[in-house]
């Protein structure tokens, strides 16, 4: 399922300037279990990085 | 319950009474899945001949197909169909950005908007809930200023927003809509029947889920994808330099093989001297950032930045085409000025590709003394004076003195002005076209018979070899799979450059439709090979030539070139004399209509045709219109 409730994450841009923001909420926990969290596995552009 | 892969949900909206209905998705979506295909259906069915395209009967319809919102790459476009101010016949135009996405997350995979508001308003869409808003305070803004509105009022930065700019409201017939400030849903005057409405913009914002039949089936499909893309060459180029990297990606003959005409399309060829002044290493300096659509793993959307002087300006936006209408088309050779004219576009929601037509025709008459400075409010338009261009977009946005006597399109204009500048006013099926096609038959051909009229996006055929694009050969055949490829690239929701980059030349885009087949059944369930998809594209292409066969009246001898482009060669440069050979151009219609089944002499679809794609109702209503052959 594709569900932006369930997404511990949210990425935004400000029209005005083209920031990108990326927030993360206090749910993420990295996709406990996984190799890779899904959403840098499975980020569109591979924006997004884990540094640890 | 709703399907797999749907929102679930088609929103119908009557202006006029004011009333918000739903029916399900799933009425239409089997036979054809969704965005354009859905778009294409009810239009036939529920549009009578007899509404004028800026009567308020006419219908607005705003769809996203199964894949849009999903990971599927590419996935995050919407299609906005209706009867066309240009044509009279089928009016499309489609749009990248997050609005596709966000629609369905909203609760809604179509809209289907009838009516006119008495004042100005705007659809709010929110998790399942849709609500007619007033907007007379955001009538009169930009775009950009609108979606600036609506956002503060709703306290939230990432309310989506489509809609119109004063072009629109003004019922320009090359108003677009504009979603996310650049992406523009061009052509068609989809922006004139949307101000006709007094619906200033939808815009949306939803938390609901899209369920998945098949997860592992589908993110096998996805990962399946995103390798072939990786795989792709081009993919890189168009990641680092944006979509003017095509010049990258294409190679020289963009800008040689006629696909930019030169001064109003008196010449396909321009001095190489200007070119190296608005090419992509000129340009590359201004590019600040890429930015990508929903679920786009390539993104080719440049932010430009004009850090100062007369042009300042900074927003989204410079594609392919911007060096076609805003340079070679008027002779301009002044990149800031270029930049300034695209944005301007955005903010004031025109379609830069059709209004470029018109401002051309106006030089040109210009330069032969059909038009003065008394008629044109003290402009000169002489050839590379893009300030006159600059105020020229902003008149038209507005109707105001001479962009009033060119709002309307170049065939009107002609009509009103006589002097014989009707011989050199490009237009297809009575759309301003700003394709160049003289020298690419492939393209050309595809260009002139797209039942959205003269437009590139339905059978135009990407080659940019010589040896092929110079050539009649395989033709008709080719525009006859693109068409269908792309049909089903608009009913899932798929950007083309996916079936560019799985595949490039359209013999092999067999392979893209492979994997939209694949992503499309594993999401949805339904059971989709090639083959029956890509017939479903051709269903609805069928039903938009039927469209335009029952509502304007289109014949064989509506699938000729405009005139410029039938009489006069190439003038100058590496394909100087290149024409369009009138003999093999009957070839190729003879063979294009053969390989769809419809009649020779006049164009028309069969019923024998009709029949065996399970459309007997539609032959049904053409013959009753006596539009059978
Ligand atoms: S290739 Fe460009 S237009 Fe297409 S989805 Fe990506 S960013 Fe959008």
């Amino acid at each position: 399922m594709f569900s932006p409730s369930r997404s511990s994450t949210r990425v935004s841009r400000d029209n005005d300037t083209a920031v990108i923001t990326l927030s993360m909420d206090s749910t993420c926990d990295l996709c406990e279990g996984e190799e890779t969290p899904l959403c840098v596995k499975y980020c569109a552009c591979g924006a997004r990085k884990v540094s640890r | 319950m709703k399907p797999h892969g749907y929102a679930g949900r088609i929103l119908r909206v009557d202006l006029t009474e004011g009333r918000i209905t739903e029916e399900p998705t799933i009425r239409y979506a089997e036979r054809y899945v969704g965005g354009r295909g859905v778009n294409a259906r009810i239009l036939f069915d529920e549009l009578s001949p007899s509404v004028k395209p800026l009567d308020p009967e006419n219908m607005l319809l705003f769809g996203v197909g199964p894949l849009v919102g999903t990971l599927s790459p590419f996935c995050s476009r919407v299609s906005i169909d209706t009867k066309s101010p240009f044509t009279g016949g089928v009016g499309s135009a489609n749009c990248g950005g997050h609005l596709g996405a966000e629609m369905k997350y909203a609760g809604y995979d179509n809209l289907v908007v009838t009516g006119r508001a008495e004042n100005p308003v705007y659809l709010w869409l929110s998790d399942g809930e849709a609500e007619l808003v007033d907007a007379g305070g955001l009538w009169g803004k930009t775009t950009w200023d609108t979606e600036r509105a609506i956002r503060s009022s709703r306290n939230d930065n990432e309310v989506r927003v489509i809609g119109i700019g004063p072009a629109g409201e003004n019922q320009v017939k090359s108003a677009c809509i504009i979603s996310d400030r650049a992406k523009a849903a061009g052509g068609s005057g989809v922006g004139a029947v949307m101000g006709s409405k007094n619906l200033k913009a939808v815009a949306t914002r939803g938390i609901l889920p899209v369920t998945v039949a098949e997860p592992e089936r589908f993110i096998e499909a996805v990962d399946s994808a995103r390798r072939k893309i990786e795989q792709f060459p081009k993919a890189k180029l168009y990641r680092e330099d944006g979509y003017y990297g095509v010049e990258s990606v294409y190679g020289s003959p963009a800008w040689e093989a006629g696909f930019r005409p030169v001064r109003n399309g008196q010449d396909d060829y321009w001095d190489p001297e200007k070119i190296k002044r608005v090419a992509g290493d000129t340009i590359k300096p201004y590019r600040k950032k890429i930015l990508a659509c929903f679920g786009c793993p390539v993104g080719c959307m440049p932010w430009m930045v004009v850090p100062d002087g007369p042009y300042k300006v900074e927003g989204e936006g410079w594609w392919n085409n911007s060096s076609n209408s805003f340079c070679t088309r008027v002779d301009c050779d002044d990149p800031e000025a270029a930049i300034k004219a695209h944005l301007l576009t955005n903010q004031l929601g025109l379609d830069g590709d059709n209004a470029s037509v018109v401002i051309g025709w106006a030089f040109e008459c210009y330069e032969k003394g059909l038009l003065t400075e008394e008629d044109t409010d003290g402009l000169e338009l002489t050839w590379g004076n893009h300030d006159a261009v600059i105020s020229l977009l902003e008149k038209l946005a507005y109707r105001e003195g001479f962009g009033g006597f060119l709002a309307d399109g170049v065939k009107a204009a002609a009509e009103r002005l006589g002097g014989g500048s009707d011989e050199f006013a490009v237009h297809i099926k009575g759309q301003d076209s700003v394709d160049g096609i003289r020298v690419s038959k492939g393209w050309g051909f595809g260009v002139v018979t797209s039942p959205a009229a003269g437009r590139h996006l339905r059978g135009a055929i990407h080659s940019f070899s010589p040896e092929r694009f110079l050539s009649y050969d395989s033709v008709p055949w080719m525009v006859y799979m693109q068409e269908q490829y792309k049909a089903i690239l608009d009913m899932t929701g798929t950007c083309l450059y996916n079936n560019g980059l799985l595949s490039w030349e359209t013999e092999a885009s067999g392979h893209a439709a492979h994997h939209l087949a694949e992503l499309t059944s594993s999401l949805t369930g339904m059971n989709l090979d090639v083959e029956r998809f890509t017939r479903m594209g051709l269903q609805v292409h069928n039903l938009e030539k039927a469209f335009n066969t029952l509502h304007g009246g289109f014949t064989r001898r509506d699938d000729y070139p405009p005139k410029r482009y039938w009489e006069e060669p190439v003038k100058s440069g590496p394909y100087a004399g290149e024409r369009i050979d009138h003999e093999k151009w009957e070839h190729m219609l003879d063979e294009y209509y053969g390989l769809h089944g419809w009649d020779l002499e006049t164009g028309w679809q069969t019923r024998e045709t009709l029949v065996s794609l399970g459309l007997t109702d539609v032959a049904d209503r053409l013959e009753a219109a006596g539009r059978l052959p």
